[in-house]
């Protein structure tokens, strides 16, 4: 499968967050790093069929972003998300995967698998409310993994995970790329350094880097630093 | 003999482990899902608040006529804007929630699902109607039409103006807008009916004459109102 995003560009009044952008995706994680206000929210959101692009498309073999068989695709985590104050983390996987098409049993199992993988078995039936900011974060992975999505899109997933779970959160990322086109954003190198086979780094809207990163290429913090000090 | 050949087939012959089965899996198209069966879906997860609302104002409706209380189709057109409000507020649950964003990348998109909402409580409120409207007419020898009417007109006046409000700016700020609308009309019904009887008679009467035509213009009204609420509903969140 092949994401392709093609010149894409969102532009507010008086500001333009993402500029004439494009690149293209294969099954793999790619990370996507870039400062706060970068526009690495707002090109994940387009390519997630949230908001629409001023101009450019974004569509997965031909599968326009904005139609029902695109999102039949998609798994994706925003930044910030919310739940309903009466589910608990088994309720809430059960609700996205309804939402997703999945019919009840095959959703009760596949629920059950997700919330095993991520760690979250023994509270699955305990209100997302009682949960640590981590737990929460795990939920959100879980959600989105939940109809086996060929194309996943995290925002920021590391945020609020302890140094444990990132190396476990790292790990689940490596292992459903080989199989699935995984784009996360972070602004922390030391993610993308260690699971990412390519990368996209962003300034101000725009592009700046495209490819793998090989150690030939020297240190990528040092690099990061010096293009967004 | 058959189940001993049976055996020694399988012993022999065993099938193959399935090779790229995740993948064809994936590959699957995802099945259709009709309409019926999205709002059944959406059934479990409407709040049980909403139910015993609406289970209220059935057993009012039961109990008023039964005993024959003689307010009880005013206390019916006092407490129908609430039922109204609350679907309006429902339209803004997953925004308020912060699960639109969710909502929007799913297969059936936040759009489908406040759909969904709508109308499974435009049903309940149809059945409160139903229910309702035919036990007060006939315990006070009314007609079932005009009281269904009567009933009816406070709940889309409250539905259509709360529409409007909660995609106004305004109403997107303050979140409860609906709430306020409801409490508004009810506090008008329950002043008019209380201490104005001159009005009281006027409204039955334009209710006897043009209240058939007042509750459709109404209902068409909240239906444009209601279309341009799910249209917008994604652009909003």
């Amino acid at each position: 499968m092949k994401l392709t995003v093609n010149g894409i560009t969102k532009q507010y009044k008086n500001k333009t967050a993402v500029d004439q952008i494009s690149f293209q995706l294969t099954e793999g994680v790619t990370g996507l790093l870039g400062a706060n206000g970068a526009g690495k929210t707002t090109l994940m959101r387009m390519a997630s069929g949230i908001l629409t692009p001023t101009s450019g498309s974004v569509d997965a073999d031909g599968i326009p972003v904005d139609t029902e068989e695109y999102r039949a695709l998609l798994g994706y985590l925003p930044q910030d998300f919310g739940y309903y104050p009466e589910f608990t983390a088994r309720e809430f996987v059960q609700y996205v995967a309804a939402l997703k098409g999945i019919e009840k049993k095959k959703a009760k199992k596949k629920t059950e698998e997700i919330l095993e993988l991520v760690g979250l078995s023994d509270v699955a039936g305990k209100r997302i409310r009682t949960y640590s900011g981590g737990m929460k974060q795990r939920v959100g992975i879980a959600q989105a993994l939940v109809n086996d999505p060929k194309i996943l899109i995290l925002d920021e997933p590391t945020a609020g995970l302890d140094p444990k779970e990132r190396v476990r959160f790292r790990n689940l990322i490596a292992e459903i790329g080989k199989d699935t086109i995984v784009l996360f954003s972070t602004h922390i190198v030391s993610d993308v350094e260690h699971i990412a086979s390519n990368l996209l780094m962003m300034r101000e809207g725009k592009l700046i880097y495209e490819g793998a990163w090989s150690e030939q290429k020297g240190d990528l913090e040092k690099f990061y630093m010096e293009e967004f000090e | 003999m058959k189940e001993d050949w049976k055996t020694l087939l399988s012993d022999e012959f065993q099938a193959p482990q399935p090779k790229h089965k995740k993948e064809f899996l994936r590959n699957l198209r995802a099945r259709e899902v009709s309409m019926p069966e999205m709002l059944l879906q959406q059934v479990a997860y409407v709040r049980p608040a909403i139910w015993l609302f609406a289970l209220a104002l059935v057993a009012i409706a039961i109990v008023g006529s039964l005993m024959r209380v003689e307010t009880t189709v005013n206390v019916l057109t006092m407490l129908m804007p609430f039922s109204a409000a609350i679907a309006v507020l429902e339209t803004r649950r997953s925004e308020r929630c912060g699960m639109a964003e969710l909502e929007m990348t799913t297969r059936f998109s936040l759009r489908s699902v406040v759909l969904a909402r709508m109308m499974i409580l435009g049903i309940v409120s149809f059945l409160i109607l139903c229910i309702s409207s035919p036990m007060i007419a006939a315990a006070f020898d009314a007609g079932t039409v005009l009281t269904a009417v009567r009933i009816l007109i406070p709940y889309l006046i409250t539905m259509s103006i709360s529409l409007l409000a909660e995609r106004s700016p305004l109403g997107r700020k303050t979140g409860y807008a609906s709430l306020a609308i409801a409490s508004g009309v009810s506090i008008i019904i329950y002043w008019i009916d209380n201490y104005e009887p001159n009005m009281v008679a006027k409204y039955l009467g334009m209710i006897d004459s043009w209240g058939i035509m007042i509750a459709l213009g109404l209902m068409a009204f909240t239906a444009v109102e209601q279309w341009k609420t799910i249209n917008g509903v994604e652009a909003f969140a």
